[in-house]
């Protein structure tokens, strides 16, 4: 059994690590660690990413799963997923590669699509939002009711979507619409690029316990032209699920979760004003010493994902315990951040006594929505003891 | 203006569904005090919170009964 990466993988790794010591400035400051959710509604974030990418871009490491006719080298997506636990072992932003809608569209989408779409979306200059969940679909996607409706060489939309995070800044978004009423729930999907100046949408915005805004979208008879329907009409839920290969190496963000352990491991190290380290107390190495365990089974799980893709598996299983594990871990460790600083942990960014720059008050207040976005912890847990356990479908 | 069928409050539609202003991608983004909607069997009804919508989804039939919106 090897686990390491191969020597043109860690020869990679030294690259990306190269890059960072040169290029880690301020100017590339990305704030708090995305993780704890911050900057996703921060306009100079942005254009930090964006200087962020073309220096990606001039070392030759933004490209590296890209297809070849957008400069790409087609690498294997381990190397994006080493990039990224590169990136997030510094605080940087990770998400420089392949997004679902790149890939899908890549796979699927027709040579007028690929032109029109692709480089944007793989540059970041267009910019996506993801019609998914619906008011009444709670976590069960495939439950959605938004229609599309063929009206010659156009599709009419109607219907709603809502945890539409990016909403209000995105450019398309990526509609998942029931093209065929009457064919069971996980057919007569489909997935449209809808241009959201069209007349018909509009945005609702919904301010999150977090410092980010996700939104209701509106859809009211939402004209979009029929060369914007990705794929296969009524195959959109096959199509999504294929794209998700992109998604699985993204699972377990552990280089960023070990970052912000370091950092608690520290704090826990320095006299307290009795003048003992919190890192005598035995309650607190008990916590902490089980958080390493915690981060190390989810480096596992992370790498598992992407050994999976890379050998071509598909299981449900191991994605989902990696996102089960990595959301209430990150819940975990921030719950307990919060009690080892005690009042001060509540302080935000910006306070005079802040600690951590305000990384345990936002992660804390980030980590419950990420146990129900992205696929409910619960629909999860339910693909795990179907898929990987063998039981019958709940009722 | 029409009437939550849920709690019998007055709902300005037009404000609903006219934006605020346009976001930075360009679509109109409405203020969230004015209320919300919802499309049910090809038909948008206005809310005056999203706790009133939640309601209308769990029971749309008893809501439409005495609330029906003009």
């Amino acid at each position: 059994m090897d686990w390491d990466f191969t020597a043109e993988q860690l020869e990679f790794q030294q690259r990306v690590r190269d890059f960072i010591a040169e290029n880690n400035g301020p100017e590339l400051a990305t704030g708090i660690s995305y993780v704890a959710g911050a900057g996703e509604d921060d306009l100079d974030l942005a254009a930090a990413q964006k200087i962020f990418r073309e220096r990606l871009d001039a070392a030759g490491l933004l490209r590296i799963c890209w297809p070849k006719e957008f400069g790409g080298q087609e690498a294997s997506p381990m190397y994006e997923y080493i990039m990224r636990q590169e990136l997030e072992a510094q605080g940087l932003e990770p998400r420089v590669g392949m997004t679902i809608i790149s890939a899908a569209i890549g796979k699927y989408g027709t040579e007028e699509q690929k032109e029109e779409f692709l480089q944007g979306l793989l540059s970041r200059e267009i910019r996506m939002c993801a019609g998914f969940s619906e008011p009444r679909g709670g976590s069960d996607l495939a439950g959605l009711e938004t229609s599309a409706v063929r009206d010659g060489d156009e599709w009419v939309i109607n219907g709603q979507k809502i945890y539409t995070t990016g909403a209000e800044r995105a450019d398309y978004m990526w509609c998942l619409a029931r093209t065929d009423r009457n064919a069971r729930k996980h057919e007569g999907i489909s997935i449209f690029m809808v241009d959201m100046k069209s007349p018909g949408v509009t945005v609702r915005p919904l301010h999150t316990m977090g410092n980010y805004l996700t939104a209701e979208v509106f859809l009211d008879d939402v004209r979009v032209p029929h060369r914007h329907l990705i794929g296969e009409e009524n195959r959109g839920w096959y199509l999504n699920t294929l794209s998700l290969d992109v998604e699985r190496i993204n699972i377990g963000a552990y280089s960023a979760f070990k970052r912000f352990l370091d950092a608690i491991v520290d704090f826990a190290k320095k006299p307290q004003p009795n003048g003992k380290p919190l890192a005598q107390d035995p309650l607190v190495r008990l916590r902490l010493g089980q958080l390493i365990v915690d981060i190390e089974m989810l480096r596992h799980l992370s790498n598992e994902c992407v050994w999976l893709v890379m050998t071509g598996q598909v299981s449900a299983m191991v994605p989902s315990m990696a996102k089960v594990w990595s959301t209430e871990l990150y819940y975990r460790m921030t719950s307990i951040a919060m009690q080892l600083m005690g009042p001060f942990g509540q302080l935000q960014k910006g306070s005079k006594w802040v600690m951590l720059d305000g990384e345990v008050e936002l992660g804390y207040r980030n980590s419950p929505p990420m146990m129900f976005g992205g696929g409910a912890n619960e629909i999860q847990r339910d693909i795990i003891a179907s898929r990987g356990l063998g039981l019958p479908r709940s009722r | 203006m029409v009437k939550d069928p849920v709690c019998g409050k007055d709902v300005d539609d037009e404000k609903v569904d006219g934006g605020e202003a346009l976001g930075v991608g360009g679509a109109p983004v409405t203020n969230p005090s004015f209320g919300t909607k919802r499309l049910h069997q090809g038909k948008w009804y206005y809310f005056c919170s999203m706790g009133c919508r939640q309601r209308f989804i769990g029971n749309p039939a008893r809501y439409l009964e005495s609330g029906e919106q003009a």
